[in-house]
């Protein structure tokens, strides 16, 4: 009984045409990639044509992560800013309005930040007594001037801050101290902290970024913050754009803890992992799901990407791998030997997991809570792991009676059949078949509510399968996986969306992926791109 | 009653700073206390909206699920056969349509370059807080979420956005609780003392405001060059930023000495340091949000709420009361049992609505209680759903709408109106008139309905 009611609220949708929808934008278009085999190119002619990178603003993490690395600021004051509009990825955070409204809040921001700065660091402003007043506040403007705009301050700055500094001082009664801390409420208020601004200083409708431009950038992309000393420092000296000193730079960013931030902010926003928190079972027909366990399985993938980082792991391996990090409580939850620790260790995987496409926080965000969804599995795969979108469906009546077809079997059958159904359902469905195995929660089963379960299907490239092993290579074989995880990656790198004209530079950087290189190699590939080092008008 | 008040926020900034968020905003202003409102008959205009439509029929007064209302009979009126004329028939893009047309009457574009209208809670905003002066803020644009889904090749702004500043700007917008929260009350930074305890004299006061303004100037003086050297859409950003700058310098110039204090203007309103918590499950955030509403109205920290209370179009389950159910999977209903849990799931709404309402009801102030003087909206901006009906597929047509409060006089509650296709945008105009703006029409719609 309650199968069948809860079977109805499966999308049963079909999808009005997926092949023209997909050739009405480029967002939208399946076979976006070129089938070309995998030789690095020359993109020069392609370089002229790369669509500009929008003045940005700091996004809240960014925001957080930048005060609490400059002045050990954290209590994350822009949590408290209103919600942008962003592109797909939120470090295109470009559609920011100011108006009086906006700018009041981030005024009200830069004086709690200031202030917060001093309660935590009393000293901060302290002049050393071999100093005058008037010296030290100069030496203290161009250090923290540079730290905060991330760039070596422009006469007019400098000379600005100075006066600002001197007026406080001398005409409003302001004690050094004061002085000195409105000077950091202007930095902190100013665009060129802000925005990542990008500067165009030649006419050319083409340029390199700047050494500082090029440090900021790089910072914001693997660490969400400001740049450290060592990367203002080898800016200052242009050391960073040497292609050595870069790549250099990214493999001790990548080690130091702050490239976390890569796992927390890309990888969670490339499989969506907000629709996983915002899941909701009832307990009554998930008892299983409680508090705990959704919070260990958000661990879990979370630490595997960590993990993936600090490692260098292969971009595969995130299909791939036999492993994963577990705590005793996920041990037992899986069905896996329990190691007993509570610590998330890495753990051998059982032969049927693999990747974290069996990760159970995937599994469940594409669940209904009395029953599994091939469809949403399916899609998610199709979308998020091959790029391959799918338009979702539109709300045409179709005239299906569940009452007649209300198994998984038959009701995929049904789509099968139907020509405006099939378009889409015959790449959707197979997929989601392959992952029927796992429960809502990502437990192994062989039947769902006592009817025995059907895991064969099909890729669209015509390799099919009948376990996860199979499926998780279907998919790391697939020609789009490297692509649209190079693509995916790097546009969350230049905060932008990916383009028809970026798709030799993709190309290019996913050979990386094909060659089974550590993703250190990937971002180093990113990094030194056109495509991130280049600035358009 | 003021010594109360402060002995309890206190007591809060001490010690416990993560009490659950109920007792806390309940704790901070017993809701016996009269309200703050300054002017005698302030209006308040109040928009609730829940996706996906309606089942056709079900929208009367009567029905099981308008329940939670029963003890606020005579404060609400049901409004039967509005409809939105932009998608009076099928055609694309619907859920887009029924979030972000639903307060512009406007139609949308699709693709890269979005474009609506400014909406009728934004025009209402501008015209109330220009007219009572208010320090607070103008308006709470409040939605569970950033974004929707894209749909038919519309973007998925549309379908996460209510309240539009311009045909191509969507309204600053508060998606978590305590950020909805820090917004209406300036929290300061935990543990610290709201500036106005700290007793600053007015000497230090014109210090603080003479600082603020060099600082703006020192920014003024920077953009000047920063600009020379920016691409030209770039300089664009930074044109709109100048220029906030320079609205900002004139408020702070204009503040009366008194009013000053360290990074804000005053409020005279006892809320405290601690933002309430919530947790991110549907029911439990939605309760946080209305507490935080009654609140701020209560304080007359603001006049105008717009409350997205879920995204159209979003898939997955959410707890609505304990039951974890998919709205718009279930609003293109198929049979019976799917009607029984959407009906579930506009009670759900409904009893939220008639949460607030109680306490805005409970309020005293002159010419009645907040609710009184209020007009609280609540629909949906789509159709029926269902599958089963060849009319079905959410057009934009028999929009259910619930009109409660007494509009400070203006509305005359306890009805049930019966349109017959009447066009929303008119709905909204007619709402505008009363409260007192004297356009010669919004976006187009002119015509005076009946209420």
């Amino acid at each position: 009984m309650f199968k069948k009611i809860f079977a109805i609220l499966l999308l049963i949708f079909c999808y009005q045409n997926c092949g023209e929808f997909r050739s009405s934008s480029y967002e939208s278009t399946t076979n976006e990639f070129s089938s070309a085999p995998l030789i690095e190119k020359n993109c020069t002619d392609t370089t002229g044509n790369l669509p500009k990178i929008e003045l940005s603003i700091l996004n809240k993490d960014e925001y957080n992560n930048t005060v609490n690395d400059l002045f050990g600021v954290k209590t994350n004051p822009a949590d408290n800013l209103p919600t942008p509009v962003t592109g797909h990825y939120d470090t295109n955070n470009s559609k920011v309005k100011f108006n009086l409204e906006q700018i009041e809040l981030y005024h009200k921001l830069s004086t709690q930040v200031s202030a917060e700065a001093l309660r935590i660091n009393p000293n901060l402003f302290n002049c050393t007594s071999n100093l005058s007043e008037k010296n030290c506040a100069d030496f203290q403007i161009k250090k923290l001037g540079k730290k905060v705009f991330r760039k070596e301050l422009a006469n007019s700055e400098h000379s600005g801050l100075l006066k600002l500094y001197e007026d406080g001082r001398n005409k409003n009664n302001e004690s050094h101290k004061e002085a000195m801390a409105n000077v950091l409420t202007a930095l902190l208020t100013a665009p060129q902290f802000l925005y990542k601004i990008v500067t165009s200083k030649s006419n050319s409708n083409l340029d390199r970024l700047d050494s500082f431009e090029l440090a900021t950038r790089l910072s914001y992309f693997i660490w969400s913050s400001t740049p450290d000393d060592r990367l203002l420092d080898l800016a200052t000296s242009g050391e960073l754009k040497k292609a050595e000193t870069l790549s250099n730079e990214v493999k001790r960013m990548l080690k130091d803890t702050r490239s976390k931030s890569l796992a927390k902010r890309f990888f969670y926003q490339w499989l969506e992992m907000d629709k996983f928190e915002d899941l909701f079972f009832d307990q009554a027909t998930q008892p299983l799901f409680t508090a705990r366990l959704k919070s260990d399985l958000m661990k879990e993938t979370l630490t595997f990407f960590e993990k993936l980082i600090e490692n260098n792991a292969p971009v595969r391996d995130i299909i791939l791998a036999n492993y994963s990090y577990l705590n005793s409580n996920l041990t037992k939850h899986y069905k896996i030997n329990d190691h007993g620790s509570n610590s998330f260790i890495k753990t051998a995987l059982s032969k049927d997991r693999k990747g974290v496409i069996s990760h159970g926080s995937l599994l469940a965000k594409t669940s209904h809570a009395k029953e599994t969804s091939i469809i949403l599995r399916g899609v998610m795969v199709l979308n998020e792991f091959l790029c391959q979108n799918i338009p979702p469906p539109p709300d045409t009546p179709m005239d299906e009676n569940p009452d007649v077809v209300d198994t998984k079997v038959g009701r995929a059958e049904h789509r099968a059949s139907v020509r405006e159904c099939s378009i889409c359902h015959k790449s959707i469905d197979p997929i989601g078949f392959g992952l029927e195995s796992y429960s809502q929660l990502g437990v192994f089963r062989t039947s769902e509510n006592n009817k025995p379960i059907t895991t064969i299907g099909k890729l669209r490239d015509g390799s099919s399968f009948s376990t996860i092993s199979e499926l998780s290579e279907s998919i790391a074989a697939n020609k789009y996986f490297s692509k649209c995880f190079s693509k995916n990656l790097t546009a969350y790198a230049i905060g932008r969306d990916i383009n028809n004209f970026d798709r030799c530079f993709i190309d290019n950087s996913s050979i990386i992926i094909e060659q089974n290189k550590g993703i250190s190699e990937l971002i180093i590939q990113i990094v030194q791109s056109p495509l991130f080092q280049t600035r358009t008008k | 009653m003021a010594k109360k008040l402060e002995i309890n926020r206190r007591l809060i900034l001490k010690g416990a700073g993560f009490s659950v968020a109920l007792p806390f905003l309940e704790a901070m202003l017993p809701f016996s206390r009269p309200s703050l409102a300054a002017d005698a008959t302030t209006p308040r205009y109040l928009n609730f909206f829940m996706p996906n439509g309606c089942i056709v029929g079900d929208w009367k007064p009567g029905q099981a699920w308008l329940s939670p209302l029963n003890s606020l009979n005579g404060k609400y009126s049901v409004i039967q056969g509005l409809q939105n004329d932009v998608i009076a028939e099928k055609t694309t893009g619907e859920h887009c349509h029924g979030v972000s047309s639903f307060l512009t009457g406007k139609p949308l574009r699709s693709g890269n370059n979005i474009f609506n209208a400014k909406s009728a809670d934004q025009y209402i905003a501008d015209y109330l807080y220009n007219k009572t002066k208010q320090s607070g803020k103008r308006i709470l644009n409040i939605a569970r979420q950033g974004q929707g889904s894209n749909e038919d090749g519309f973007s998925g702004v549309y379908t996460g956005s209510l309240s539009w500043q311009s045909a191509n700007s969507v309204a600053q917008k508060y998606t978590s609780t305590s950020a909805a929260f820090n917004f209406l009350f300036d929290g300061v930074p935990r543990g610290e003392q709201r500036g106005e305890d700290k007793k600053i004299t007015n000497i230090e006061k014109e210090k603080i405001k003479t600082a603020s303004l060099s600082r703006l100037d020192f920014i003024k003086d920077s953009l000047v060059n920063l600009k020379k050297n920016l691409s030209h859409t770039d300089k664009i950003r930074m044109d709109e930023y100048e220029s906030s700058i320079r609205d900002l310098e004139r408020k702070i110039a204009n503040t009366p000495t008194d009013e000053v204090i360290p990074g804000d203007i005053i409020r005279n309103c006892p809320a405290g340091a601690s933002p309430p918590s919530s947790n991110n499950d549907l029911t439990s955030y939605t309760k946080v949000m209305m507490d935080i509403i009654a609140l701020a109205l209560q304080c007359n920290q603001t006049q105008v709420v717009t409350y997205l209370m879920y995204p159209s179009f979003k898939g997955g389950s959410e707890n609505y009361g304990g039951r974890s159910l998919g709205h718009h999977n279930l609003s293109h209903y198929q049979n019976e049992s799917n009607k029984r849990d959407l009906r579930h799931i506009y009670k759900w709404y409904i009893g939220n609505i008639a949460y607030l309402m109680n306490k805005l009801d409970s309020v005293q102030e002159a010419g009645g209680s907040i609710l009184d003087n209020s007009f609280l909206i609540f629909g949906a901006g789509l159709g029926d759903g269902s599958l089963l009906r060849s009319l079905g597929g959410h057009r934009m047509i028999e929009l259910p709408i619930l009109l409660a409060g007494g509009g400070a006089g203006t509305l005359t509650p306890n009805k049930h109106y019966k349109f017959q296709g009447e066009s929303l945008g008119n709905f909204h105009y007619t709402c505008m008139k009363k409260i007192g703006l004297t356009a010669s029409n919004f976006n187009g719609y002119q015509k005076t309905l009946n209420f």
